[in-house]
């Protein structure tokens, strides 16, 4: 017989014991004076815990206690949509927390400022290539290097027409000079599309734009001849055709 | 099954199905018809009647908030009173971080309850006092299981899944509480 366990299973009710366990401790109890008189005492204890919880305490103003609830959904409901965006960006945050997507953010972030970087570098360099060629160039145009100066002129037209950014950063000089360069290259390409469109009319009328457009194209060249035939620049401009550009 | 309850369950099924399509004057006759009942459950687990008040009203917060998960594979009682029990073991952790200490074994005696009363007549101070006074003999892992399995009358698999504890360990804290609650009470009634 072993009181010490069947000591521990009268402290639990039948519902709780196993079939088996009931009947040792019915046998149990039916041998042992004083695991009885423990169980006896304990049915006492239980008989108290079992009125105690079937006293159901009162609940005190009954009508203020539902009132008080809806007043707490009804608040609770303006707090969420107030909180609305607050509870939008906690979500977002709880995100960002998260280590996979952290390290995504981090890639991401490092990508772009490498990128960035990369650009600057090349851009930089192209600037620097450029300044090095004005210097060369303005060397060429010195000794009448008329090639190196239309592939000057080339250079900074393509440059120009590329990429603003890049004008922004070159010297002053391409900065005074870019639109008048531009605006007289496009001058020259209409001129030379003009004539390749009407060539017997531009010579017979026009023998001095033929001559010009004949020559090597040079920047003093184009300056000159843009000045001196404003009027006819714009007369033909106006009669250039538009599948002429 | 009898056919009152039957009727009863009708009825709150048919307010739940109105509140869960946000009517809510169905929800406030849901709550007139459990506010007893949420605040009994409470009051046996947090033994203080402002709080048991509190917590009610957040179960009942919460059900609002949880209405449309209902699917009427349960019974409401049932679902609700898991609601209640949950919100009750969070308050009496908030408490337990804010340092509120139990009644003091001495302070009861010395108010000269009775337990020789009916538990009926009662008031709840005096529920309160007399529940306190077991539970201050037990160690917070007894104390939780017999407010819940003997004061709240909850399965032992009921009290399994609340606390996060097995059965058998339920059962081993369950018999010690038990006794000592029992020696405690017949301390009590031999001084008288």
């Amino acid at each position: 017989m072993n009181c010490g366990r069947i000591n521990k299973l009268i402290y639990l009710k039948e519902t709780e014991l196993t079939s088996g366990e009931i009947e040792a401790v019915k046998k149990h109890l039916s041998c042992c004076p004083e695991c009885l008189k423990e169980y006896s005492d304990y049915q006492k204890t239980d008989a108290f815990i079992s009125a105690l919880r079937n006293s159901t305490p009162a609940l005190s103003d009954e009508a203020g206690f539902t009132s008080a609830v809806m007043e707490r959904i009804e608040s609770a409901a303006d707090t969420a949509k107030g909180s609305f965006i607050n509870a939008m960006l906690d979500k977002i945050e709880e995100f960002f927390l998260l280590f996979y997507v952290r390290v995504v953010s981090v890639s991401f972030i490092f990508l772009i400022a490498s990128t960035f970087l990369l650009q600057q570098y090349q851009l930089l360099n192209n600037v620097s290539v450029l300044e090095n060629r004005m210097a060369e160039t303005s060397f060429a145009f010195a000794g009448s290097n008329e090639m190196n100066i239309i592939k000057f002129a080339s250079d900074v037209y393509a440059f120009i027409k590329g990429d603003s950014l890049y004008a922004g950063l070159s010297k002053n000089i391409i900065l005074t000079d870019k639109t008048k360069l531009d605006e007289m290259l496009n001058i020259y390409n209409e001129l030379q599309n003009y004539r390749s469109l009407y060539r017997k009319e531009i010579e017979e009328k026009y023998p001095a734009l033929n001559s010009f457009l004949n020559k090597k194209l040079t920047i003093e060249g184009l300056q000159k001849f843009v000045k001196e035939n404003e009027i006819l620049i714009k007369e033909l401009s106006r009669n250039i055709p538009a599948g002429g550009k | 099954m009898n056919s009152a309850y039957s009727r009863k369950e009708d009825i709150i099924e048919e307010l739940i199905i109105l509140a869960q399509a946000g009517d809510k004057n169905a929800f406030r006759k849901i709550i007139d018809q459990n506010s007893r009942f949420a605040f009994a459950v409470a009051f046996k687990i947090l033994l203080n009647e402002d709080d048991a008040r509190d917590a009610a009203q957040e179960a009942f917060i919460k059900l609002w908030k949880s209405l449309n998960n209902f699917k009427f594979e349960a019974k409401f009682t049932t679902w609700f009173y898991k609601i209640i029990v949950n919100t009750s073991l969070d308050k009496l952790k908030q408490n337990k971080r804010k340092q509120k200490t139990f009644q003091r074994l001495s302070d009861l005696e010395e108010s000269g309850l009775s337990f020789s009363k009916e538990a009926e007549d009662y008031s709840n101070y005096e529920l309160a006092g007399i529940i306190k006074a077991l539970a201050s003999k037990l160690s917070p892992k007894q104390k939780l299981v017999f407010t819940l399995r003997d004061l709240n009358g909850m399965e032992l698999k009921e009290v399994s899944g609340s606390l996060n504890m097995s059965v058998n360990s339920v059962k081993v804290n369950l018999v010690h509480a038990r006794k000592k609650i029992k020696e405690y009470l017949a301390n009590i009634y031999k001084r008288k």
